[in-house]
């Protein structure tokens, strides 16, 4: 978020707890994150759209905001709220609106244009993942992704946490995220279980990788296709390395999907798309525009 | 599965309450054993298993339910306890907008409530069809007919899409295109049965 802002030339500071350095700011908008809870000035001129989980009618359980949380947010008294959802997702924030009084934006993961970019550069691995793997990501890792390494051998993984022995090689510095990502032919997308069954909180992953030019298969998410037409998406383990054979076996298919895959993303998934939509939602009509036409 | 009784087999179809005529049935002392799995169909259970002859022997009932409140409560079955890639239904269908959801059946699957009615209300074997919509009095009356005596049944349904005590019906709202989707995917089966 900050570097999309950045790039069309609006005035960013980090807030921290220090009202001096609002009120000398004196921002147009200020976003939170109820994860990070840090109160704000209430007389102010700013416009407030603070991150939240959940809170709607389907109960989810441990993904849910908590009830702290909510009480916190609702002191801000923030002019809106944004989750890991799209439009679609509305019914899992919809008490933020029907009982809090407090307009829900979505705001889902998406591809950052000033970072990711197909490098045209050699494919060294049919292969590449990177990402964390710690209790609950285990359960889909360990379902799609470690089966299919053992069946493709020319593969990369980096990331961090807790990944069995020889599978990951290191932990990678941000500025290589991208060249590392344009190394690898394929891209397996790997979410967590509630996003299988709910559809929400798709990670960053598979708009990165339509950026950078690698096709991607994603893991069984069935609402996924709803927003992302050319997303190629596995019914399960088997599908998902099959599918990924497939496009490793057919130039034809992998040309078709990694154009198609770039060019829906950079259409409708990159972060001046969901930037805009958040400062449009929020009555910032002319800056919105200025993201959405940079 | 199927639940059969010395007089009657009774098939569940999907969110047509099914669950609450299995607790009435087994609340009720009658004697029952269960056939297949949960929502074996008729034609299913003709194939699978040698049951031609019980069900011309027995009564075979059914549940079934008005489109418009099954897309209803099927969505917000699935908005709790979530999509699964492993049913087809799901894989081509799903969305947490009811709505897109409906558009979704049309453009994908319209004729799947018509199948799964067709696979359960074969004529030649079914004899009593009981609305979900009045589920409580076919019922009893059913009981009545096939035993001859009457029983009393309360309507507190089981596993309904209940959220947060909104039911299905307010979770999941029609708007004026979907409404009609329903009408073009199983008009006949509104015809015959709720008109």
């Amino acid at each position: 978020m900050v570097q999309r802002f950045k790039r069309c030339w609006f005035n960013v500071i980090r807030y921290d707890n220090q009202e001096d350095t609002w009120h000398r700011f004196d921002p147009d908008l200020y976003i939170g994150c109820s994860g990070h809870r840090q109160n704000i000035p209430i007389n102010r001129r700013a416009k407030v759209a603070i991150h939240v989980n959940p809170y709607g009618p389907p109960s989810i359980p441990g993904i849910d905001e908590s009830e702290q949380s909510i009480n916190w947010v609702k002191k801000q008294k923030p002019d809106a709220v944004f989750g890991y959802g799209f439009d679609e997702d509305k019914i899992y924030w919809k008490f933020w609106e029907d009982r809090e009084n407090i307009k829900w934006i979505p705001m889902p993961t998406a591809a950052d244009r000033t970072i990711f970019s197909d490098l045209n550069i050699s494919k060294e691995y049919d292969i590449v993942y990177l990402g964390g793997r710690w209790g609950y990501k285990a359960k889909t890792i360990d379902a799609f992704l470690l089966p299919l390494l053992k069946t493709f051998k020319s593969n990369k993984v980096c990331g961090w946490g807790d990944w069995p022995p020889g599978v990951c090689s290191a932990r990678i510095p941000n500025d290589v995220v991208n060249e590392f990502l344009n190394s690898g032919r394929v891209g397996p997308c790997i979410s967590e279980l509630h996003t299988h069954k709910n559809g929400i909180d798709v990670p960053e992953r598979v708009w990165k990788l339509a950026l950078c030019g690698v096709p991607s298969v994603h893991d069984s998410v069935p609402t996924l296709h709803n927003v992302y037409k050319s997303a190629v998406v596995a019914k399960d383990p088997t599908d998902f390395s099959n599918l990924c054979g497939k496009l490793l076996s057919d130039s034809d298919f992998y040309n078709q999907v990694a154009n198609d895959q770039t060019s829906e993303v950079l259409k409708n998934h990159t972060y001046h798309h969901r930037l805009s939509r958040l400062l449009h939602d929020l009555g910032f009509v002319e800056e919105s525009s200025l993201l959405a036409n940079s | 599965m199927a639940l059969e009784t010395d007089k009657f087999v009774y098939f569940h179809i999907p969110k047509t309450g099914g669950t609450w005529i299995r607790n009435a049935i087994k609340k009720s002392g009658i004697i029952c054993k269960e056939v297949g799995d949960t929502h074996i169909t008729v034609r299913r259970i003709l194939h699978d298993y040698d049951y031609a002859h019980i069900l011309r022997d027995k009564h075979v009932i059914v549940s079934i339910r008005n489109p418009y409140s099954w897309y209803q409560s099927y969505w917000s079955f699935k908005m709790k306890v979530g999509w699964s890639m492993n049913n087809p239904f799901d894989n081509l269908c799903a969305s947490n907008d009811f709505n897109r959801f409906m558009i979704n059946v049309y453009d994908n699957c319209s004729e799947y409530y018509n199948h799964i009615i067709d696979s359960f209300l074969i004529d030649e074997y079914v004899n009593c069809v009981i609305l979900y919509e009045s589920l409580v009095t076919d019922f009893t009356r059913a009981m009545r007919d096939i035993y001859g005596f009457d029983c009393s049944f309360s309507d507190s349904r089981v596993n309904v899409s209940d959220m947060s005590g909104l039911r299905s019906y307010d979770m999941a709202r029609y708007n004026d295109y979907t409404y009609g989707l329903v009408s073009k995917m199983n008009g006949h089966i509104i015809d015959k049965y709720y008109a």
